[in-house]
């Protein structure tokens, strides 16, 4: 038996957890930029490091500067959240928090982490809530990347099965949106299943 | 609680790496040793007090909101730790790099007594790290600089100079657009077939043998070469071959470059042939003459010997059929003897209707036999307007002591006997 | 009775209002009540009418996996009350909601939704609804929810 294979039952119970932890992230930033946010509906999809670069290049078009955070976490289940703003984005976000018509750089990467911080923490922990276990999140790095460079070459080298969740931050009202990526691979899409399988197995019963 | 707190207290003194506990409006509750010893602030002193008494250039909109965060969502939060010291200052005292003058922290609130508002506050001097950072970014936007100029400097490379690549078996791997345009071969024709199909079959064994032999040895060759292009067109090359040799001194490829020398090959032939016959011309003859009056190795058995050739009734051809018919006896004579000639032999044109042969290796009886050899060529062949074609031939060889005069001279007496006593026939002179 | 003592030991936190609950339901027995559960996510559906279940057994349930079909069910099944989830794909919550109220003003919708803000709330009874419950769903909720319905 593959204890890794994904049935659309399983994908759909993901989805819909990841839906409910949106929720409760979009309402967090929304008390901090005292704005409405728009909910959207999560893509999941499981796929090997070509299909990831894939992926991200589909979901990011071809804008040339982003600020990129990434933050680890660790646990049952462990993967990278990854949230991405274009420049615009994160100048508008930084130009909200720190109260500056011309935030410099600092302060945006700041603005970026703060958010990131926030957007990780209640949506990974609220999946986790939901799947009955915990995780531990490691400090984020932001970066300002240029083009399609979000995953380096070298990593494209190793084969693993990647499992990819994904949907966006909007709020129209503050032009400040981002795309959010958790990606988690092998063991972990393994626990993942075990995890969504005791889910629906309670309510079956 | 208070036995709780001075426990906590030990362990936070315990602790290498900064931390501090606050409230939300940023007063003191704790300050550990690694602050102490780093800040030079005693936290007798700060305890109890607010943080902005002490670091008032804090941005405390930004880290009260914080704090609050932490608090509301329960969760740890991060500073950036990438770019511009965000927290309180603390000088940095490594000697030996300067990169960084004030310690790069890495910032972390989490909750710590959330109903009384407080956070603990974690400092990691990740100044190191930040170093290298630095360090590589700079390095990468180096690489990068280097980079550019050398894909610029490829691609003059690629766009201009004849270039073969070949992996260590000499089958073709690459080769430049330069060579490509001007053989005619696209890059797919001719990858994976041997560098040595390119050169003319025909090529000088010696000099192929030589090049092989030194490249074996991991030796760079360089040399002339003929070379087919795609259409069939003979090209003279300048090839410089280089084995690239890797540390454990094998070879991993060779790299062929080539130089068209065509125009000036065909210069060089000009200068050593005469016009009408093709063959070489006296001057040439002189020098080869030299060389061969220059080789050591000559005995009596194993010598070289000279003939001159003269057409017989030459003048009353060209009084009888023109100038023209004339040269056109001259052009097949000078065919039928490069066709009869030994492979070593040298011949060309004396003059008027007049050839020489240098023959290497012959003995006086050997040289005669190849002179009347010549001779019988000639009065076989049919010129079709002028009917049969005879020649009287002077031969003589080298003895030791000899010039090219006397020879000449020698082979001069010998072409008059073979008149004198009727043409069509082959004199020999002893030296 | 049996069913009633399972209930108390599962529920027991809202053992009052349930017991209240069942009282009323047992007095219109006999007709099946319709509800339309409108969720894009199969989970989300069933974690519904399971909960739903637990107090209305003998309820007509149709599902719909977005707007558009919903819309459709209800117009042909005019069911009583109608559960709609917010973000789906092809018609989205807010719309479907809009033409709903227009088809029947009456129309008892309880919006069940991830988004919690507050501001989603006012637009959707701004628009109409009768209800707005955070998911997911659960027992508790699901009470106070039928609490506030009429059948």
């Amino acid at each position: 038996m593959q204890t890794d294979e994904f049935t659309g039952d399983h994908l759909d119970v993901l989805k819909e957890l990841m839906n409910i932890a949106m929720g409760n992230a979009t309402a967090s930033i929304a008390d901090l930029l005292q704005a409405f946010g728009t909910m959207h509906i999560p893509h999941l999809a499981i796929t090997d490091m070509d299909g990831l670069k894939n992926y991200i290049d589909d979901a990011l078009g071809s804008y040339e500067r982003y600020y990129v955070t990434k933050q680890l976490f660790g646990g049952i289940i462990g993967g990278e959240f990854i949230f991405v703003m274009t420049d615009e984005s994160a100048a508008n976000l930084g130009n909200y928090l720190y109260d500056v018509s011309q935030p410099n750089d600092a302060d945006i990467m700041d603005a970026v982490i703060e958010l990131t911080n926030i957007l990780s923490s209640t949506i990974i922990s609220r999946l986790t809530e939901e799947l009955k276990t915990k995780v531990q999140f490691f400090a984020p790095s932001t970066e300002i990347i240029s083009g399609n460079l979000l995953i380096g070459d070298e990593e494209t080298l190793n084969y693993h099965k990647i499992i990819i969740v994904s949907t966006v931050m909007e709020f129209q009202s503050h032009k400040i949106s981002g795309q959010i990526f958790i990606l988690a691979r092998d063991e972990t899409i393994v626990r993942l299943r075990e995890l969504i399988d005791q889910k629906l197995e309670e309510l079956y019963a | 609680m208070t036995y709780t707190l001075d426990h906590c207290n030990v362990v936070f003194d315990s602790l290498e790496n900064g931390t501090l506990v606050v409230d939300e409006e940023c007063t003191v509750w704790s300050w550990n040793k690694w602050l102490e010893i780093n800040t030079g602030i005693a936290s007798d002193a700060i305890i109890g007090n607010n943080l902005k008494e002490f670091y008032p250039e804090l941005d405390y909109k930004g880290f009260q909101r914080k704090i609050r965060t932490t608090l509301r969502l329960t969760t740890p939060t991060f500073y950036d730790a990438s770019l511009s010291n965000r927290f309180i200052t603390i000088p940095r005292n490594k000697v030996t790099t300067s990169l960084l003058k004030i310690m790069q922290l890495q910032v972390t609130i989490s909750p710590y007594i959330p109903a009384l508002k407080r956070v603990m506050i974690s400092i990691h001097d990740i100044s190191d790290l930040h170093e290298l950072k630095i360090t590589l970014q700079h390095r990468m936007a180096e690489i990068a600089h280097l980079n550019s100029e050398l894909k610029q400097d490829k691609q003059i490379i690629d766009a201009n100079l004849m270039i073969v690549k070949t992996d260590c078996g000499c089958l073709i791997t690459d080769i430049t657009e330069a060579f490509s345009r001007f053989f005619g071969f696209k890059k797919e024709e001719l990858v994976g077939s041997s560098l040595s199909n390119l050169f003319v079959a025909n090529k000088q064994e010696s000099e192929f043998l030589q090049m092989k032999d030194l490249l074996e040895k991991k030796q760079k060759w360089s040399g002339e070469m003929q070379i087919n292009t795609k259409n069939g067109k003979k090209v003279w090359m300048d090839a410089v071959i280089s084995p690239y040799i890797d540390e454990k001194n094998e070879v991993i490829s060779y790299t062929a470059i080539y130089h068209d020398i065509t125009d000036k090959k065909r210069i060089e032939l000009l200068s050593v042939t005469d016009p009408l016959t093709k063959l070489y011309n006296r001057q040439k003859f002189d020098e080869v003459f030299e060389e061969m009056l220059m080789r050591q190795h000559w005995t009596q058995e194993n010598t070289f010997g000279v003939l001159i050739a003269d057409v017989d009734h030459f003048k009353s051809v060209n009084d009888t059929y023109g100038h023209q018919i004339g040269d056109a006896v001259l052009i097949t004579i000078a065919d039928i003897l490069e066709k009869t000639i030994r492979t070593s032999d040298v011949l060309a044109r004396w003059g008027g209707e007049e050839f020489v042969v240098l023959l290497p290796d012959v003995d006086m009886k050997k040289a005669a036999l190849v002179a009347e050899k010549y001779r019988q060529a000639i009065e076989q062949m049919n010129f079709s307007e002028v009917g049969p074609i005879t020649a009287s031939f002077g031969v003589t060889v080298f003895s030791y002591g000899d010039t090219q005069e006397k020879m000449i001279y020698r082979a001069d007496v010998g072409l008059y006997r073979a008149k004198k006593n009727g043409r069509n026939r082959v004199e020999s002179v002893q030296p | 009775m049996k069913a009633l003592k399972l209930f108390y030991c599962k529920y027991s936190r809202s053992l009052l209002p349930l017991i209240c609950y069942n009282i009323i339901t047992s007095i219109r027995e006999g007709h099946n009540v319709k509800i339309l559960v409108v969720d894009d996510s199969k989970l989300a559906r069933l974690t519904l009418i399971k909960t739903l279940k637990e107090y209305e057994p003998s309820a007509e349930i149709y599902e719909a996996e977005n707007g558009e079909i919903a819309v459709e069910l209800f117009k042909s099944e005019n069911p009583r009350v109608v559960f709609l989830d917010l973000t789906m794909p092809v018609m989205d919550g807010y719309e479907a909601l809009k033409l709903i109220m227009e088809m029947d003003p009456c129309a008892q919708v309880v919006v069940v939704s991830a988004d919690i803000q507050a501001q989603a709330q006012e637009q959707v009874l701004a628009l109409g609804a009768k209800l707005m419950v955070p998911k997911p769903i659960n027992s508790d909720k699901m009470l106070v929810v039928l609490q506030q319905l009429v059948f």
